[in-house]
């Protein structure tokens, strides 16, 4: 029987071990929300659609919401939209963005603004639009039956088949020539034929279902997934008839009624019911749940689910808004439980992970699922650890308070090494050296090499010249030079033929302070510093990299090299950058991370490619499988206003021609003031977005990068301009395409060639009325003279404004054509005159005293 | 009408099941729909029961209608026979569900089911929802049809006895929870016409119809009320005042003139029950133009309290 206190002891530990499980299962997703206060047009959500050009729109009862991934814009009623409560929407193969009403109207977004193409004399809410093989869009009513437009959504016809009399559509969808619907009665196919609506048949099977949800078997056509009320799940064979050819029902679903269904990637089936969100795995036989949502709150009465251009999914809900659920970057081995306050170290095993913490050596077991279980390596009990390391031949080595030790079979022994001191070395960290080589950098003792035989090759420490006791980075490169990083003396290098540089110390490096050093695929040095910075040595020339200003970049405790770039850890998060674009992409706890403050560690890669970052209660892992893309950020004209007012509409057939981009436009020479606004639609990015901008024809030089999405130029000239934005996740990297847009502001009339020539012909035939009512020679004369010269001037005017434009391209803003041109228009008067004075020779006899 | 939107809202929120229809506070058990095959001298005139929610403007939340027993065919229905009976549930919201003329009149003729059908269910027999509760939504309160007068947003509940000759019992409750009933504050139910079942027991039920300036007569009209009892109305001016009541499968009624003092008040129609046994039956109130009069599942302002019109007269004493 074992003593109270043993089962007492026994107990803690059980309650311990759930404890421990209860942090490890944690959800392998991240949820964002959006509702009215993050400015959503409503909580009820409807409808989910991401455009060509990668908007999100959200259509709720009270508005449309268009999200960029960054800011939410709401269009109402006095945008254009036939009614501020959206239900349905559908983007054409034309880019055209249809929305169906509650009361049975249509709108549509041309890429500039929204037109109502139906009013609501339907009555009836809109579920579905869909577009057939011909270009023509089908709006399929709750209960009245369907509108069909043509291609340019003109010519509406309405359609109400007598089989769905009585009936309430849930949802439809137009498959090549089919069109598939579930009702409040079952499930129906029709054929569309000559852009009329033939009933095909039911499925018979399915005559009392609700069927409430409905989605394409990926690309098979002859197969549809169709929900009911009542929580079942069927796959269904279309032909000539409606067949169930198969009924999946998952006890979850039971009694549930579903509302939505979207089949991703992967056999992955997202089911939202009126209660909650599920994601199964579909299999020949059943469905298996992956995940299922009731524990969150916010995620209840789902109305659609949205899989967007990236993969992340999103969830509309009645009265709870919008969620993107998206895999987590990175998951968090939380150890606190365990009575952890600091985690000194860890390394990738097969089981799973060794932790070195303050309170012991904890083993972690990790199947697909996740860490399974914790347990504590009884050989220690919870004397700290200060490191744990796993050579590349899965030799593991161990640095306690009392010190080293080498895994031998099924446990550690000790490894006879003392310092200067006499005393066992504590090992701060270990480093795998050139041929085979290993080194250990201990606590106030220098470093240790070790030789193949596993015996100290070489000792340096201060007393034997060496520039630190504490060294905090250790990096063997390809040319068997040894770097070594310490806090204080800096950055010094051994080659292999001992020839030793100490780089801060001799002032050919700035920084005192190196955290860590890493080496890239080319062989670049990269040292990542605190305070200062990171720097690259390459071609025995240090050089600063600024990676973004938007962390505390000085700051770098952990950097390694990748195959696709480098990781780097700051203080309050975690950055992958790419040093050939020079791009980088921080990571802070929206992305997952736990509390920023913590990630001032060093970055231990782990099996699989694996990164493992440390904090004070535990571990940050981030695994290789979930790639990181690029911060892509290409702006997106959105609209032109007048001086912040009204928006500009562009011709429709322009807009049309742009095939989804936003038009050029002509301008009158009074709408010269013009505010632009843009976006740069990035809906996996959530950091700050930098732009820049120029017009090519005013400004050389791109104005200082800005946070706001509008600019506003005053007082343009007439002429031909092309608007420059672009836009960086990064304000000192400028790599991202940037938007060309170009318009027109035209000349006013006074201005344009008709008026110059009705003034001269006006002119000409003013005088040559005074000509020829004139009596005497002379008076004619004088009439001709000027005539003449006011036409000669009139022509230099013209020519003066039609030259303008172009001579800024090579005489820069100078009016140095002005001086030209007056110059010719002078040297012009005097042969002029003398031809006039020919001309009369030849005809009459100029008087006498006409000069 | 502007008057009577503040007074319910106003007044509603201090009463906690105002979402219950019929209401505690009416003393009646059941609403009632026969199939469309059972005789009318069982109650029902017309086998269709139209009722209305109105939510008021400031609430955002989702909305739910709900219904106790909508099936029929086991507990608390009336059975004539193995049980046959189907009877569909409809919710309406949008333009006109509530305005149009035809949705507020006590027969169900020409487009009593104005609005946007949101949802509709057919229940037959059916154990899950016997003796249970069924939810209809979630709705947005937006989908119910804005209405000035009522300060808000009206939804309409039309019940109908498609088939069979059984009676179904059914209560309704206009939810903040999709599986349990809480009321929303603000929020009141309405009909133009109660076809309901009397308690068993001998007892006295009440209608509650608002009197709005307008009115200057009512006509109370009861169907099949088998002659059981009295038909009394009360009001801040009328004490006991006797109504005509109803035989077996007769409609019956009886005009009452409004004072001033009764407008913008609620009268209580007491319906006394002086037999014991099943009673089910029709009731509606039109005013002088023969239009329906709204009678509320709370009354509006509280049930009335007759005032005593005191009429005394101080003659002073001559001291001699």
């Amino acid at each position: 029987m074992p003593s109270r206190a043993a089962r007492r002891q026994v107990f803690i530990s059980l309650a311990l071990s759930f404890i421990s499980f209860l942090s490890f299962a944690q959800s392998d997703v991240r949820v964002r929300s959006f509702a009215e206060e993050e400015g959503l047009a409503q909580n009820f959500v409807y409808d989910i659609r991401q455009d060509h050009r990668g908007f999100l729109w959200i259509c709720t009862g009270a508005g449309v919401s268009r999200y960029d991934g960054h800011e939410l814009k709401n269009f109402y009623q006095s945008d254009g939209l036939a009614d501020n409560f959206i239900t349905t929407s559908y983007l054409t193969r034309d880019q055209r963005l249809v929305l169906g009403h509650y009361q049975g109207s249509i709108s549509f977004f041309n890429g500039v603004y929204f037109q109502k193409a139906f009013g609501d004399s339907l009555n009836s809410e809109m579920v579905s639009i869909d577009e057939d093989a011909q270009g023509n869009v089908w709006c399929f009513s709750k209960s009245k039956g369907m509108v069909m437009f043509d291609k340019g959504m003109s010519h509406p016809q309405i359609y109400f088949p007598g089989e769905l009399r009585g009936k309430i559509v849930y949802q439809a969808k137009v498959v090549g020539s089919k069109v598939w619907m579930g009702t409040s009665e079952g499930f129906y196919l029709f054929e569309i034929n000559d852009s009329k609506l033939l009933f095909v048949n039911a499925a018979e099977e399915l005559a009392i279902a609700e069927i409430t949800a409905i989605e394409n078997q990926s690309a098979d056509s002859t197969r549809c997934w169709a929900a009911s009320a009542d929580g079942q799940i069927y796959l269904l064979k279309l032909g000539n008839s409606v067949q169930v050819e198969r009924t999946y029902a998952s006890p979850i679903l039971s009694g549930k009624r579903i509302s939505s269904l979207l089949l991703a990637a992967n056999q992955q089936l997202w089911v939202g019911s009126t209660q909650s969100l599920y994601q199964f795995a579909i299999t020949a036989t059943q469905l298996q749940l992956r995940q299922d949502f009731e524990q969150r709150p916010n995620l209840q009465s789902i109305s659609k689910v949205y899989q967007d251009n990236s993969g992340a999914t999103w969830v509309g809900t009645l009265g709870k808004g919008i969620h993107k659920i998206e895999p987590n970057h990175f998951s968090y081995l939380d150890v606190a439980s365990w009575g952890v306050t600091r985690v000194n170290g860890a390394t990738q095993t097969a089981f799973g992970y060794w932790l070195a913490t303050d309170v012991g050596l904890l083993k972690l077991y990790i199947d697909s699922t996740g860490i399974q279980k914790v347990e504590r390596e009884s050989q220690f009990g919870k004397q700290e650890v200060l490191t744990v390391f796993a050579t590349e031949d899965q030799s593991y080595w161990l640095g306690a308070t009392n010190g080293i030790y080498q895994w031998k079979q099924k446990s550690f022994s000790p490894v006879k090494l003392t310092g200067d001191d006499g005393l066992p070395v504590r090992a701060r960290f270990f480093k795998e050296g050139a041929r085979g080589t290993f080194w250990i950098s201990s606590i106030g003792n220098g470093v240790f090499q070790l030789d193949q035989d596993g015996k100290v090759s070489q000792h340096f420490s201060t007393q034997t010249g060496f520039m630190h006791n504490d060294i905090f980075a250790i990096h063997s490169d390809k040319q068997e030079r040894v770097w070594f990083g310490s806090q204080g003396a800096g950055l010094a290098s051994v080659d292999k033929n001992g020839t030793w540089k100490l780089y801060s110390q001799q002032s050919l490096f700035p920084s005192r302070d190196v955290n860590d050093i890493t080496e890239d695929q080319n062989g670049v040095i990269w040292i990542a510093t605190d305070g200062q910075g990171l720097f690259r040595y390459e071609k025995d020339t240090f050089q600063h990299v600024i990676v973004s200003s938007t962390q505390q970049a000085g700051y770098i405790k952990g950097v390694l090299s990748l195959d696709e770039g480098l990781w780097l850890s700051y203080r309050n998060g975690i950055t992958f950058f790419h040093p050939k674009t020079t791009k980088s992409r921080a990571f802070t706890s929206a992305d997952g991370l736990t509390n920023s403050e913590t990630y001032a560690s060093a970055i231990i890669r782990g099996a699989n490619r694996n990164l493992l970052f440390l904090n004070e209660t535990g571990v940050t892992l981030f695994q290789d499988s979930k790639k990181v893309e690029d911060v892509s950020l290409i702006p997106q004209l959105t609209a032109i206003r007048l001086f912040f007012n009204k928006s500009i509409h562009a011709d429709p057939s322009q807009i049309q021609s742009a095939k989804g981009a936003f038009p050029s436009v002509e301008l009158e020479f009074d709408q010269n003031h013009l505010t632009f606004d843009f976006a740069a639609v990035n809906l996996s990015y959530t950091g700050t977005v930098f732009y820049r901008y120029r017009v090519k024809e005013i400004e050389n030089e791109w104005a200082p990068p800005i946070t706001q999405n509008s600019i506003t130029y005053t007082s343009l000239n007439p002429g031909s301009y092309t608007l420059l934005v672009q836009s960086s996740n990064d304000p000192e990297n400028w790599s991202d395409p940037v938007l060309e847009y170009s318009f027109t502001i035209r000349k006013p009339y006074w201005q344009q060639a008709w008026f110059y020539l009705v003034q001269v012909v006006s002119i000409c035939i003013l005088f040559s009325i005074t000509y020829f009512v004139s009596r005497s020679d002379r008076t004619r004369l004088s009439v001709l003279r000027i005539m003449v010269f006011v036409c000669l001037f009139i022509v230099f005017e013209f020519l003066q404004n039609w030259i303008e434009p172009f001579t800024s391209s090579f005489l820069g803003q100078a009016p140095v054509y002005r001086m030209v041109l007056n110059l010719i228009l002078a040297l012009l008067l005097l042969p002029v005159e003398r031809l006039i004075r020919i001309f009369f020779t030849g005809h009459k006899q100029v008087p006498q005293d006409w000069d | 009408m502007r008057k009577l939107a503040a007074l319910i809202f106003l007044l509603v929120p201090m009463l906690a099941n105002a979402q219950r229809v019929p209401n505690e506070i009416e003393n009646l058990d059941y609403l009632i729909t026969y199939g469309a095959q059972a005789p009318l001298s069982l109650g029902d005139d017309d086998h269709v029961q139209i009722l209305f929610f109105s939510i008021p403007r400031s609430y955002k939340n989702p909305i739910y209608i709900r219904i106790y027993d909508p099936e029929t065919g086991g507990t608390h229905d009336e059975l004539h026979g193995p049980a046959n009976t189907q009877t569909r549930f409809s919710i309406y919201g949008g333009k006109e569900a509530f305005s149009n003329k035809d949705a507020q009149k006590v027969n169900p003729s020409g487009r009593f089911d104005s609005g946007n059908l949101l949802s509709s269910k057919v229940f037959g027999s059916d154990s899950k929802t016997d003796a249970n509760w069924y939810s209809f939504g979630p709705f947005n309160p937006l989908q119910g049809e804005e209405s000035a007068e009522m300060d808000g947003y009206v939804f309409k509940v039309i019940i109908e006895g498609l088939q069979g000759d059984d009676g179904n019992q059914y209560r309704c409750f206009l939810s903040e929870l999709p599986n349990s009933n809480r009321a929303i504050e603000g929020a009141n139910a309405f009909a133009y016409e109660y076809t309901f079942k009397l308690p068993k027991a001998k007892g006295i039920s009440h209608i509650y119809p608002f009197i709005d300036k307008s009115v200057v007569s009512i006509t109370q009209n009861n169907f099949d009320f088998d002659s059981d009892g009295n038909l009394l109305i009360y009001s801040v001016a009328k004490n006991r005042h006797l109504g005509q009541v109803s035989g077996d499968d007769a409609w019956a009624k009886s005009k009452h003139v409004m004072v001033d003092a009764e407008k913008n008040t609620t009268l209580d129609i007491q319906i006394q029950k002086n037999k014991e046994g099943e009673n089910a039956m029709s009731l509606f109130i039109t005013n002088q133009y023969d239009e329906a009069i709204p009678f509320f599942a709370i009354p509006i302002g509280g049930p009335p309290k007759y005032k005593y019109d005191l009429k005394l007269t101080i003659k002073p004493t001559v001291k001699k």
